[in-house]
C-alpha cells in the first residue's frame, strides 16, 4: 500500500496529521466519496465568500446629454445591497463642481424635488436612482455632455466606502440606462 | 283581404324602421364624441390671451395659434429630472405625428425667468425639437400666465441654489384656443400622438 502525501493548510501554515489521521485521509481519498468535501466546500463557502468580500455594488449607472449652455446634469443608478444596512452619505465626480442626491415626488401634480443629506440602503435590498425618483443632480457641469460620452462617479458609503463607477451619457431625455428599452 | 293588405303594409313600415334606427345609428357614431387616451377638461371660461417673448425676442400671444393644436409645457431649464423627459418625450410625439405635426405647435414656458435667459431657453428648448418655441416674461407675466392654467409653482431652496416645483402636467388647447386634454409625466407617446392626432384633424 502506497502512501499518499498529504500537503493540507488552515489559514496559510502547513497542518500536522498524527499516523491514525494520515491513514483515514488517505484512505477516504481513494474511495469514491472524495469530491464530496470539495462540493460542500464550493456550494456553501464560495458563494458565502463572494458577496462577504464585495457586499454592495452600483450598476447600470447613466447619464442624460445636456444641450449646450447648459451647466446642469442627471445621473441615475441601481445600487445593490446584499450585506446589512448601509447610507450613501455622498458623491464626488470630475465632470461637475457638485453632484447632490435629489428626491421627486409628484404630490397632487405637482412635482416637488429636495435635497437628501443621505440616502439609506436597507439590508439585503435595491436602491434604484431612476427618472422621477431619486436622482443625482449634477451642478456646474465642467463640459456639456455628449451621448456616449463616460465619466467616473465616486458614491461615497458609511460602511462600504467609496464606490467608483463609470457613467454612460444617454438621449437628452432617455428614461432608462443603455441597453434597457424605453417604454413608451 | 285583410291579412294582405296588412302584410303590404307591414313591409314598408319594417324597412322604414330599420332605416330610421340606421340612420340614428349613424349620426351617434358620427356624433359621439372623440375618443380620447388622456385626461379631458371640462370646458371652462375662455383662457385670458398672454402676451410672451420666445427666445428671439418675438412677442406671441395666445391668439397667434388659432388654427393650430397647442401643446403647453411649464418647467424650468435648471431642471434635471423631469423637464428634459418630457420634452424628449414631447419631441418624439411629434416625430410620431409626421405631417400632422404641422398643425401642432410645443410651448415650453419658463417658471424661472430670472435664470432662463433667452439664450439659454433657445439652447435648451431646441436641442429637444429645432421647431419647440420657448417663452419667457417678466416674472408677473409669467405668474398671471401660470395662473391662468392653474399651473402651481414655488421656488424652494436647493443646496445653495433653488429650484421649482411645478405641476407637471401638459395642457393640450384645440385649434379654436379651448382648453381640451391634459396629460401627464405617465403619458405614454403612443396616447400623447393619439389625441393629437384627432384634434389636428
Amino acid at each position: 500500500m502506497h502512501r499518499t502525501k498529504i500537503n493540507a493548510h488552515f489559514l496559510g501554515r502547513p497542518v500536522e496529521f498524527s499516523g491514525l489521521q494520515k491513514i483515514l485521509i488517505s484512505r477516504f481519498l481513494r474511495t469514491r466519496w472524495a469530491w464530496l468535501p470539495t462540493l460542500v466546500f464550493w456550494t456553501l463557502a464560495v458563494p458565502a465568500a463572494g458577496p462577504a468580500a464585495e457586499s454592495l455594488e452600483v450598476v447600470n449607472a447613466w447619464s442624460r446629454a445636456t444641450p449646450p449652455g447648459i451647466s446642469i446634469g442627471v445621473a441615475y443608478f441601481e445600487i445593490v445591497n446584499w450585506g446589512d444596512r448601509d447610507v450613501l452619505e455622498h458623491l464626488e465626480t470630475p465632470i461637475a463642481r457638485q453632484a447632490q442626491m435629489h428626491s421627486m415626488r409628484t404630490v397632487a401634480g405637482v412635482m416637488q424635488m429636495r435635497e437628501l443629506g443621505s440616502v439609506d440602503i436597507p439590508a439585503r435590498g435595491r436602491v434604484r436612482f431612476e427618472p422621477n425618483n431619486l436622482h443625482v443632480m449634477l451642478i456646474d457641469l465642467i463640459h456639456p455632455l455628449k451621448k456616449r460620452d463616460r465619466f467616473p462617479l465616486t458614491l461615497v458609503f458609511q460602511h462600504a466606502g467609496a464606490v467608483q463607477v463609470e457613467v454612460i451619457v444617454q438621449d437628452l431625455g432617455a428614461m432608462s440606462a443603455p441597453g434597457a428599452s424605453d417604454p413608451s | 283581404m285583410t291579412a294582405a293588405k296588412g302584410k303590404r303594409l307591414t313591409i314598408p313600415f319594417l324597412v322604414g324602421v330599420i332605416a330610421l334606427l340606421a340612420g340614428a345609428l349613424s349620426g351617434i357614431y358620427w356624433l359621439r364624441p372623440p375618443d380620447f387616451r388622456l385626461a379631458t377638461l371640462p370646458p371652462g371660461p375662455a383662457l385670458a390671451d398672454f402676451h410672451l417673448l420666445d427666445y428671439d425676442g418675438r412677442a406671441h400671444s395666445l391668439a397667434d395659434y388659432r388654427g393650430r393644436v397647442l401643446v403647453i409645457f411649464f418647467g424650468y431649464v435648471h431642471c434635471p429630472d423631469v423637464c428634459p423627459a418630457e420634452l424628449f418625450k414631447l419631441a418624439q410625439v411629434m416625430k410620431r405625428l409626421g405631417s400632422a405635426s404641422d398643425r401642432v405647435q410645443v410651448l415650453f414656458i419658463t417658471l424661472d425667468p430670472e435664470r432662463d435667459t433667452p439664450a439659454l431657453l433657445k439652447s435648451y428648448v431646441t436641442a429637444f425639437d429645432p421647431h419647440f418655441i420657448g417663452l419667457t416674461g417678466t416674472v408677473s407675466q409669467i405668474d398671471k400666465v401660470a395662473a391662468g392654467f392653474y399651473v402651481a409653482h414655488a421656488k424652494v431652496p436647493v443646496g445653495n441654489d433653488y429650484g421649482i416645483d411645478h405641476s407637471a402636467a401638459t395642457y393640450i388647447l384645440d385649434a379654436r384656443g379651448n382648453r381640451r386634454l391634459l396629460g401627464e409625466l405617465s403619458t405614454r407617446i403612443d396616447d400623447f400622438a393619439h389625441d393629437l392626432e384627432i384634434l389636428a384633424r
